[in-house]
């Protein structure tokens, strides 16, 4: 009968070794993804840095991300990696004094760059303010959303706030898996792929520029964008951070085009261009008007520039 | 091992009834309420209050609360291998439990918290920035669960006797390094994760890494001597002494002192602050959040008043007094991140709000469930210092 018990005891005893082993196996399949776990799962889980990729790194993950894409939205998407200009710094400007508030650069926007159509994300948010109020007197009865029958209202102006590509970007300094970085052409950039969602950014953010996939985002294929820039507006996932890249799409392209918000503002509120150029219309605007920059205080040197024309 | 092995046998089968029972309701409540973070990880943070105006919710306060809870262990450590206080003994594997649970539950909470935690826990393998707080920290959480669990490891093998001399001195070394570690890099660096933050009025202050570790030290030395006296009350024997108990409360008065100390002289300058943002924060303090306000400093004030006679300092004063700290540094932690981030970044977008609800709640009593669990059967089943002492007399 004892030797019966010590015979169950010994059939039941664990080895340290294979306690280590199966404990070992066991931690590392937590790390993993599951469920679909097919090579290109495992291909996007160990995927390089954007910045390390070599050009063949470049292609192939592209392919995948194409393939990815058709399946998921039935489209064909073209995916480009085109690299910064050298001697280009990317400025904008906005004329506070002539926008009138119509929010048609926020829906451009959303439609240039396949920003989530359910639920809804605009990269640009419009603020009206009352003129001549200081901001500490309006918290009280400030709107978020204004919605009067014609803009602009009476007595009030607009101030649209995006991404201000700051020269010394407070997101790009906390974000702790460098998602996010600074081009060379000046343009704020996240690499969707590299972005945990921590959200860091954002609360580090003074512009509140930043937006996070709450849930998974939703664009119909009627309304899809396919030109697009690994960078900028190639199609996003739940749960990671996106931002306006001054359409780096198009503005990267040869011969370069502006960003979509740029091109529909009807009253040419909105300036862009290359802040090394001297003959550039960004330049002529920060040397020869009265432009400020949004919490100057914070030295995070916006490359957003608002002035007042007139 | 196969001593240890019997010896967790032996334990499981003198368990009595309530032991099953209780850590069957943990149990249930662990299922249920993470099953809601499943739901998280599967569709998203959608259905939470977070907003991209306010993206840190409850999960980030929960963060900073269990990780200051950490920090128990590390001064109980020092007491009893820094200054030879041998009358800390009989705490000393469960403060290491609870400092390895507290840092567990952290972790949980920044899992819960990220949109893609299986990338996540490539941080710091295969992600990483350095100059990132969030980075910083995050792997100094790796680095203090392996001292912890090297402690525990070391505590178990002196408990049982099987401690060679070279083990104590390993065991004594980790004791001492683990309090630099903790209070320079593991709280300091979790607090600069806000501090460095100069979009956030409430936050950017040099004054917050060093909050950080006073209330770490006040919350998990609470937690420990909370834990301390309800094991006593269910064994149905001190587990210390009174002059420990006594001594217990000298130190939790002390830790108490310091962080009302920086609260007070934090919260007299906001309230002269000149700026709409420091205006708008102490508005929304003595405003919409006055009732965590007032549990948060008038918990600690209440606290600090009952240790700070002898009276306080038996078994039932320090009940009620480590669970009115405990109370009061929730109180903090849900301030500090949720009040930092609710003064809008410009007027015109407007008031902020933020409650949680059920299905952030819900993930957290289940983690919170799940801990006590992990607590309970690891406390039973592990030769603690109390256990085998009374086994060896």
């Amino acid at each position: 009968m004892d030797q019966k018990k010590n015979r169950d005891i010994h059939s039941r005893h664990i080895h340290r070794r294979t306690f280590l082993k199966g404990a070992a196996l066991g931690l590392a399949s937590m790390a993993l993804p599951f469920g679909t776990a097919d090579a290109s799962v495992w291909e996007a889980f160990f995927q390089k840095h954007y910045r390390e990729m070599s050009a063949d790194d470049k292609r192939d993950v592209i392919l995948r991300m194409e393939k990815e894409y058709a399946k998921a939205y039935d489209t064909k998407f073209n995916i480009k990696t085109t690299k910064p200009t050298p001697g280009v710094n990317f400025g904008y400007g906005l004329d506070v004094s002539r926008c009138i508030g119509c929010r048609r650069c926020v829906y451009a926007c959303v439609n240039e760059n396949n920003q989530s159509r359910d639920p809804q994300m605009h990269w640009i948010t419009v603020l009206e303010f009352k003129k001549g109020e200081r901001w500490v007197n309006v918290f009280e009865e400030a709107k978020k959303h204004y919605n009067p029958e014609t803009v602009p209202e009476e007595g009030h102006f607009y101030l649209p706030v995006q991404c201000q590509q700051c020269e010394n970007p407070p997101c790009v300094k906390v974000c702790p898996t460098q998602a996010t970085w600074k081009e060379p052409d000046g343009i704020v950039v996240v690499d969707y792929n590299w972005c945990i969602g921590c959200r860091y950014c954002m609360a580090a953010c003074p512009y509140g520029a930043r937006r996070f996939n709450w849930a998974k985002p939703r664009v119909s294929k009627e309304e899809l964008n396919p030109e697009t820039h690994y960078l900028g507006n190639r199609p996003r996932y739940k749960g990671v951070v996106e931002k306006c890249t001054f359409c780096i799409q198009r503005t990267r392209e040869n011969p370069g085009r502006y960003p979509a918000c740029v091109e529909i503002c009807p009253v040419g509120a909105r300036k862009f261009g290359n802040l090394l150029d001297p003959k550039s219309e960004i330049r002529y605007c920060i040397e020869n008007k009265r432009v400020f920059r949004l919490k100057e205080d914070l030295n995070t040197l916006p490359q957003f520039y608002y002035f007042f024309a007139s | 091992m196969k001593e240890l092995s019997g010896h967790i046998r032996e334990n499981i089968a003198g368990s009595n009834r309530i032991f099953y029972v209780y850590c069957f309701i943990l149990l249930v409540i662990a299922v249920v309420g993470l099953s809601q973070a499943v739901k998280s990880l599967a569709f998203g943070h959608g259905h939470s209050t977070m907003s991209d105006m306010v993206p840190w919710g409850m999960y980030i306060s929960g963060l900073a609360f269990f990780i200051g809870c950490s920090a128990g262990a590390t001064m109980v450590g020092l007491l009893i291998h820094g200054f030879g206080r041998e009358d800390y003994h009989p705490v000393g594997t469960r403060a290491i439990l609870l400092a390895l649970l507290s840092i567990f539950g952290a972790m949980n909470c920044v899992m819960m918290d990220v949109g893609n935690p299986f990338r996540a826990m490539k941080i710091p393998f295969l992600l990483r920035n350095e100059t990132s707080m969030f980075f910083i920290s995050s792997s100094s959480y790796m680095g203090f669960m392996t001292i912890l669990g090297a402690e525990l490891f070391m505590t178990i093998k002196i408990t049982r006797g099987k401690a060679s001399s070279r083990d104590k001195l390993l065991a004594k070394l980790l004791a001492i390094v683990a309090v630099p570690y903790a209070l320079v890099v593991v709280h300091s660096f979790t607090g600069t994760i806000f501090g460095v933050v100069k979009a956030r009025e409430m936050w950017n202050t040099p004054l917050l890494p060093i909050h950080f570790v006073t209330s770490a030290l006040a919350s998990g030395f609470a937690l420990v001597i909370l834990v301390t006296v309800i094991t006593s009350w269910i064994h149905n024997k001190e587990l210390v002494s009174m002059d420990t108990f006594n001594h217990m409360g000298f130190l939790l008065l002390f830790f108490l002192i310091a962080t009302v100390f920086i609260d007070v002289f934090d919260y007299i300058i906001l309230s002269y602050s000149a700026t709409e943002e420091g205006m708008e924060t102490w508005h929304l303090l003595t405003g919409r959040y006055l009732v965590t306000f007032l549990i948060n400093m008038g918990g600690l004030f209440s606290a600090l008043t009952i240790v700070a006679f002898k009276k306080g300092r038996t078994p039932r004063g320090l009940l009620y007094a480590t669970s009115i700290t405990l109370l009061a540094i929730v109180a903090y932690r849900i301030n500090i991140i949720s009040v930092g981030q609710l003064v809008p970044l410009y007027p015109e977008l407007g008031e902020l709000e933020y409650i949680p609800n059920i299905h952030e709640v819900a993930p957290f009593i289940g983690l919170v469930a799940l801990l006590m669990f992990i607590y309970a059967v690891l406390t039973k089943v592990l030769p603690l210092e109390d256990k085998v002492h009374a086994s060896h007399t």
